[in-house]
């Protein structure tokens, strides 16, 4: 039997929001394969009573098993990556090879996916689509365009002769609702050396926009001279963004798209909409009241015909 | 130290980010920097971003040129890098973390080496750190974390803003670079053979390709909020905001 597995993002002890997603799509294409469905859940250490929770979790929304990933250095950072959370990740695969591993897109999960996909020898679809037609699993680029395998390389998952890792944005995909249970399964990681050794962190605020009201935004972020640009790039304060938008917006019509994430320009981390242009405005200022500090935020404000 | 490293930089188009990362590394410790492009056989925008980058300090730089190399997918194409890295003899890798950012960790994975990615900028200090000499500045969701680790790694810089400057050239070094490209720069043109591989061996690494003539795929929507307010909410809990 296919085995689908999905890996959960804990932050702040919470399953972040676009993992649950990511879960619920994977269920409706596990049910369609035939496949079993895990969620990989990464612990710092060996599960406690109090791990009964998400492992309910888990159940709830779609999964047929839980395996809950231990090592120490699960926890050693704010956000996980390959160096921290590779050797777990790895090992589940090993004893649960996967048709599809799957994670919702974050900036933990772009360090990580892609260094696994290439153990794995797999396709990998950074923010990618993943769906069922007519029986046969479709897989598509970011741009939504449907892939299909070289002539000489189709197989037997869905035509595809790899493991595909695929990464899915925050907002795209619904939850779905399962059984209050599931099978619960630990794997350990083997032992190793840590590669980085983290010596600190501290918060920073930046702001970024992208898409067609971009170079207004910029001029007015220019003539406002709101932010504080160093080396890493600009950081916008809150007023500054009041302004920026207030300029870039009444030009166009329709809705805004709001997409959140690394800030990375043009790498869209998120899904989201606000249905009038309006909402612009009452947004910014329910982000001004963030201050002094806003993570990076990217708003792409583009025409939505609908 | 700086007798034995040598820092390469993967030019992916435009990739101004990382060759001042790159470029930031080997002058730190006075490290030869070696450019290196893939590309098939139009070789004008791959010289053009070779010379560019020779201009700026480059000690040499090489331009893998097979047909095959444009029809691969991300772990193809870092498996022809890692050939060439290795044949160059280079440990200290600074590649560009843009498009699908893949290309670095999956060479970090043929290579054997750790990879860092979202960097912003990094540092050698041999002489201050001598077991862990590079130092690292790394952007998380919503924090800056800073780590340190072996001087050979693979660092995948993350792309600038929109809204962010040009990167800066540092004038002492421009002439200096100029000089490497007049006189000592080099760029070199190597065919898969020269780094021990063939089209045999990568073809199977053919990126998938959009199917044609295939019903169309619907997509969901993205998620609709009815508020201003409930958008914060889901922000706030996908940790990209403050948590009250």
């Amino acid at each position: 039997m296919a085995n689908v597995l999905v890996l959960l993002e804990l932050r702040h002890g919470a399953v972040l929001p676009v993992s649950l997603e990511a879960l619920g799509q994977a269920r409706r294409v596990a049910t369609s394969l035939g496949a079993t469905l895990y969620a990989l859940v990464p612990l710092p250490e060996a599960p406690t009573y109090g791990e009964d929770d998400i492992i309910a979790l888990c159940a709830r929304h779609g999964a047929d098993k839980v395996v809950l990933l231990t090592d120490d250095r699960l926890g050693s950072e704010g956000e996980m990556r390959y160096g921290t959370h590779g050797r777990a990740v790895l090992a589940a695969c090993e004893q649960l090879p996967p048709t599809l591993l799957i994670l919702g897109a974050s900036a933990g999960a772009r360090d990580l996916a892609p260094r696994v996909a290439a153990r794995l020898g797999a396709l990998y679809l950074p923010e990618g689509w993943v769906s069922m037609q007519a029986g046969q699993l479709v897989l598509c680029d970011r741009a939504g365009r449907p892939l299909t395998p070289n002539e000489d390389e189709e197989g037997a998952a869905g035509g595809l002769e790899h493991t595909a890792v695929i990464t899915v944005p925050p907002g795209r995909y619904q939850v779905a609702v399962g059984a209050d249970e599931a099978e619960m399964v630990i794997v350990a990681a083997p032992p190793g050396k840590p590669d980085f050794a983290e010596v600190g962190r501290v918060l920073s605020a930046a702001a970024y926009v992208v898409g067609e009201g971009a170079e207004a935004v910029r001029e007015a972020f220019v003539l406002s001279g709101a932010g504080d640009e160093d080396a890493a790039g600009p950081t916008l304060a809150p007023p500054g963004l009041v302004v920026a938008l207030d300029a870039a917006v009444p030009p166009l019509a329709g809705a805004i798209r709001v997409a959140a994430g690394e800030g990375a320009a043009g790498q869209v981390h998120a899904h989201y909409a606000l249905p009038m242009r309006e909402a612009a405005t009452a947004l910014v200022e329910a982000l001004s009241w963030q201050a002094p500090t806003i993570p990076e935020i990217t708003l792409e404000i583009a025409v939505d015909p609908t | 130290m700086s007798a034995v490293l040598r820092v390469a930089v993967l030019l992916d188009r435009e990739d101004d980010t990382a060759l001042s990362v790159a470029l930031a590394l080997s002058r730190s410790v006075g490290a030869e920097l070696v450019a290196i492009r893939a590309g098939g056989d139009v070789a004008a925008a791959d010289e053009a971003a070779l010379s560019r980058a020779l201009l700026l300090g480059a000690g040499r730089a090489v331009r893998l040129a097979d047909a095959i190399l444009v029809q691969l997918d991300y772990l193809g194409l870092a498996t022809a890098l890692a050939c060439t890295l290795r044949t160059l003899e280079c440990r200290l890798i600074v590649a560009g973390d843009r498009g699908q950012g893949a290309v670095g960790p999956a060479v970090a994975e043929r290579l054997d080496l750790p990879h860092l990615c979202g960097v912003m900028s990094a540092r050698l200090l041999p002489a201050e750190a001598p077991e862990n000499p590079l130092w690292v500045e790394r952007r998380l969701t919503d924090q800056v974390q800073h780590l340190s680790g072996p001087a050979q790694a693979v660092l995948c810089v993350t792309q600038r803003s929109l809204l962010a400057a040009p990167p800066k050239t540092d004038p002492s070094s421009e002439g200096q670079g100029q000089g490497q490209a007049q006189g000592q720069g080099t760029l070199l043109t190597w065919k898969l053979d020269d780094v021990g591989l063939s089209a045999a061996v990568l073809v199977h690494r053919r990126r998938l390709r959009v199917a044609e003539g295939v019903e169309p795929v619907s997509h969901p929507r993205p998620r609709c909020f009815d508020s201003a307010a409930a958008l914060v909410a889901r922000l706030r809990q996908d940790g990209l905001l403050p948590r009250r």
